[in-house]
């Protein structure tokens, strides 16, 4: 009962202080006005000052790409299917030069039969014609 | 309706620099073979190519192209298949890319045979060469998907 009074009264003292403050507030003379503004101007300034000297943040690169990324959706798309393509391209290449390697002239030429024999069609013919 | 039209475009110019650069590439490896005179090649690539040797500048650029990756791959096959490369060199050059290619499909598939079907083959190949000309003329002809002179002298 006694915990449950004191709460209320907490916060009708608050209520009362915020309604003084608000109250002050809109009684406030110009030359605090002024004053104030001129404080929260500078406060900004000096934020931004940091912001700059010390360059980007980590988040605010990938806050800055999200954004760019939104704006540009069907160019940013188009730049990564063609990225993807380039890249499959160069990673194909010589994994199909490598395993076509048992198979270059090379080992044509050096196998147990002449090359006039693979390409003698009568030959195949001829084989087909036994078996 | 404006984005893919847009995507569109753009896909099209990717393929054509695609195409283009590949085109180009090719361009520059057959230029640079063109100029690659017998006399340029290095000491490794003139014992291999040996037998080549007088016809060397004779060949075209893709020729050239074909016989330098035989070179490359030289060294890592034994002494005795490197023996046979270097015996049928000549005749390989000489052979039309038709014929080069119909090879090329044979040995594929003979690669992958087993042992004792390869060594069935190199004993047919040696009736074969016994036939008379007349009659592997004959069989040349009646073999299906025979090419003609027109076909033979393509590319």
């Amino acid at each position: 009962m006694n915990e449950q009074y004191n709460l209320n009264t907490e916060q009708e003292t608050a209520k009362n202080i915020i309604s003084l403050l608000d109250s002050g507030a809109q009684n406030l003379n110009t030359d605090t006005v002024a004053k104030l503004e001129n404080a929260r101007l500078r406060a900004l300034d000096k934020h931004m000052n940091i912001q700059i000297s010390t360059g980007y943040t980590i988040s605010g690169i990938t806050h800055s790409f999200f954004d760019y990324f939104n704006n540009h959706r069907s160019l940013m798309s188009s730049g990564l299917v063609f990225g993807v393509i380039l890249v499959t391209i160069l990673i194909v290449q010589p994994l199909s030069k490598y395993s076509n390697n048992e198979h270059s002239d090379a080992f044509l030429l050096g196998s147990e039969l002449p090359p006039e024999a693979y390409a003698d069609k009568g030959f195949d013919k001829w084989v087909g014609l036994g078996s | 309706m404006g984005r893919p039209r847009f995507l569109n475009k753009l896909l099209k110019l990717a393929l054509l620099i695609l195409v283009f650069s590949n085109t180009t590439l090719v361009d520059n490896v057959y230029a640079d073979d063109n100029s690659l005179t017998w006399a340029k090649l290095s000491e490794d690539q003139h014992i291999v190519l040996s037998p080549l040797a007088s016809e060397w500048d004779t060949l075209r650029p893709w020729q050239r192209e074909k016989m330098l990756d035989i070179a490359r791959d030289y060294p890592k096959m034994n002494p005795q298949e490197q023996q046979r490369v270097q015996n049928r060199l000549s005749s390989w050059s000489r052979m039309t890319p038709y014929e080069r290619e119909n090879a090329r499909k044979n040995y594929q598939q003979f690669h992958d045979l087993s042992p004792e079907k390869k060594a069935e083959l190199r004993k047919k190949w040696l009736e074969y060469q016994k036939l008379p000309e007349l009659q592997r003329e004959v069989l040349r002809k009646d073999a299906p998907g025979q090419y003609d002179d027109a076909e033979l002298n393509k590319n």
